[in-house]
């Protein structure tokens, strides 16, 4: 009877344990309509399986707990027509679409977890917006099955900081939209990590992109403004740390571009700059095609790039960068080498020209065909050409001396042991 | 291995390898990938190594030849198959002495530096490079009618593997269209060893990407299971197929002369 007694007890401990196990006696749909107009409804931890629509000014408020899934292809969360929305601290999980959001202003989304969602957010025809600190993790399989984790249509004055995105197809779409910022996001694994297409008056700083196809793919926008970002191994096929199309009053500054395929592809781009950004280890640097004179390529540091600039024979501005295969001196000490340095390298201009040619890459007939042009292209006048490299990176390589007594002794052991066996042998 | 030669190129060998890769990681931050340090070491290996294979191992067998140790050798009971294979297995050890030696004073460097280290790939590559060139060495030896011939045969052969028929393909890439060029250079990677090698690096370093869109396919069917094993079977192609020519070349001579 004890026993009865005590597997009746534990039961009821386990079941109230359980977050979904509190009793609900209203939807969450419910609870949103008696909410009072502009006032704050607080949700404890439940888990509510329904589709809600806002119309009012409300304050949603989660707690660690509180889960909200949708049980068809609806939005779990659908705002239109909402003049101010904040929702705060809630799990959307195993739905098609999160929030959707539609002719409404003022909206505020801070912590939010969007937990394998095929799209995080999708807002249209909005303004003043906030997305702060969402971490949104997609479904896996193609990208082509899956949707963005932001998307933004038509709207103005929008800020994106501080999310972690990963596993969608888009980290954030932007079409359309005036006035965004995008700052300290993390967005790694898909395939574009911002995807701003007719943008006007957008900056990205301190994002990071990690192993996307493409970090930033920036589409037939003008003055934006990229700066302090951090893009590596973007190194699949096609992929590239940022691509920049057919746009105008575009800024690259100080960004880092690391271990990517190709770090900046600039095609059709006019009146843009690209200055202070350190360009380290990647398969090409910089692409121009279609450039024009009024691009500028200034003070980048090109470090460990198997090739550093390539054209399409278009021209641009490219003055006063650090290439570190520069082999030309500093006679008066200005800082500036006292030669050109020519980037023109014809399998570099094949490459751009013919795909195929990629699989010669670096190869050891490709490394003696560039010496040559190294020596020939000296001549070389307008082609890719930068008449003042500075002397000296603006970069320092932070390096950890750590030394290991028992690889020392190993390597020193080995060393002495083979040339005892070949003299020996010589002697024999 | 008593060769003032081989001396030579095993301090020369391990010179530049150790040079380099002390150069190249000091320089440059550690990062996985295909970046100017692992291109210079997979040049590095795919310039010296057969360069120096081809040329001792293809005089070795040559000066046989000449000097008449060969003829002498057959009066021994010891069959042509037993000569070429004593040869071969004897051109690899003294190629893999020279081998551990260099990655011996790479370990030892990595122990004072921390910066400097050897990726595991790169040995194996080194091991396949002998394995494949000491083959074709004996062959281009047993071509040979002396020590000079052989050392030039070695060098035309070294040159066309290392660069002339890239350069044939990438001149040919400029009148042909791309996908005529995709499916000569599959060819040529198959024909050609050092090609062979370099595209084990980027298979094996699962960084067939490297090799750009045009080769998706081709690269993708490489990485598969059956492409690996077909890699091995081609490898070993690549081994015993000059090996069995060059026996062919020596039974031939035999009964001319």
């Amino acid at each position: 009877m004890k026993r009865v007694l005590l597997l009746v007890i534990l039961f009821i401990a386990f079941m109230l344990s359980v977050p979904q196990a509190h009793a609900k006696t209203k939807t969450l749909q419910q609870l949103i309509d008696e909410t009072p107009e502009n006032g704050t409804l607080q949700l404890s931890n439940v888990l509510y399986k329904e589709n809600v629509v806002i119309h009012k000014n409300i304050t949603i408020k989660g707690t660690e707990h509180t889960v909200l899934e949708s049980l068809n292809q609806k939005p779990v969360i659908q705002i239109e027509n909402a003049e101010h929305v904040s929702i705060n601290n809630v799990t959307l999980q195993n739905s098609y679409l999160g929030i959707t959001g539609e002719k409404s202003q003022h909206l505020h989304f801070e912590n939010l977890h969007f937990k394998n969602m095929r799209s995080g957010i999708q807002l249209y025809n909005t303004n003043n917006v906030t997305l702060k600190h969402l971490k949104i993790t997609g479904i896996q399989g193609h990208y082509s099955n899956k949707g963005n984790g932001i998307a933004l249509y038509n709207s103005a004055n929008v800020k994106v900081q501080g999310n972690n995105i990963q596993h969608v197809q888009d980290g954030v779409y932007i079409e359309s939209v005036n006035h965004i910022s995008l700052s300290e996001n993390k967005i790694d694994n898909g395939r574009y990590g911002i995807h701003f297409m007719y943008t006007k008056n957008a900056q990205a700083t301190g994002n990071t992109f990690k192993k996307n196809v493409t970090g930033i793919m920036l589409m037939m926008s003008q003055n934006v403004k990229m700066y302090d970002n951090h893009l590596y191994d973007q190194n699949g096929l096609n992929a590239s740390g940022m691509t920049l199309f057919q746009s105008k009053y575009i800024k690259v500054f100080a960004n880092i571009f690391q271990n990517n395929r190709t770090a900046i592809s600039a095609q059709n781009l006019t009146n843009s700059t690209m200055k202070n950004n350190v360009l380290l280890m990647n398969q090409s640097a910089i692409e121009l095609i279609r450039s024009n004179e009024k691009n500028q390529v200034k003070r980048n540091n090109f470090i460990g790039n198997i090739v550093n600039l390539r054209s399409d024979g278009t021209g641009s501005q490219i003055v006063q960068n650090y290439y570190d295969d520069y082999a030309g001196i500093d006679v008066n000490n200005d800082g500036i080498g006292d030669r050109n340095y020519v980037a023109l390298q014809s399998f570099g201009q094949w490459m751009v020209r013919q795909p195929a040619y990629q699989y010669f890459i670096e190869s050891p007939s490709v490394v003696l065909l560039n010496e040559i042009d190294r020596q020939t292209n000296i001549i070389e006048k307008e082609q890719l050409v930068d008449q003042e490299p500075l002397m000296q990176s603006t970069m320092t390589i932070e390096r950890k001396n750590t030394w290991n007594f028992w690889k020392l002794v190993l390597g020193v052991g080995l060393v002495f042991t083979i040339l005892w066996f070949w003299r020996k042998e010589i002697q024999g | 291995m008593r060769s003032r030669w081989m001396q030579l190129v095993a301090v020369l060998f391990v010179f530049v390898f150790a040079a380099i890769s002390l150069i190249q990681q000091i320089a440059l931050p550690d990062f996985n990938g295909f970046t100017r340090q692992t291109a210079s070491f997979l040049n590095l290996l795919l310039f010296l190594l057969p360069l120096f294979i081809l040329t001792i191992g293809s005089m070795g067998v040559a000066s046989d030849l000449e000097s008449g140790w060969f003829s002498l050798l057959k009066t021994y009971p010891m069959t042509i198959t037993q000569y070429i294979f004593g040869k071969y297995i004897a051109l690899i050890l003294s190629f893999m002495l020279i081998l551990c030696l260099a990655f011996a004073v790479v370990l030892g460097m990595s122990g004072i530096s921390g910066q400097v280290h050897l990726p595991l790939l790169f040995v194996g590559l080194s091991i396949m490079t002998v394995l494949l060139f000491s083959s074709i060495a004996i062959l281009c030896g047993s071509f040979a009618k002396n020590r000079l011939h052989a050392l030039a045969l070695s060098l035309v052969v070294w040159a066309v593997s290392l660069l002339l028929l890239s350069y044939a393909l990438m001149a040919i890439g400029t009148v042909v269209a791309g996908h005529v060029l995709q499916k000569l250079t599959i060819i040529m990677l198959h024909i050609n060893p050092a090609e062979w090698v370099r595209f084990g690096y980027f298979l094996f370093s699962d960084q067939t990407s490297v090799l750009g869109p045009s080769f998706y396919s081709f690269t993708e069917f490489y990485s598969s299971t059956v492409g690996y094993v077909l890699y091995a079977v081609v490898t070993i192609l690549w081994i015993v197929i000059p090996l069995v020519f060059a026996k062919w070349v020596l039974m031939k001579r035999g009964r001319q002369a």
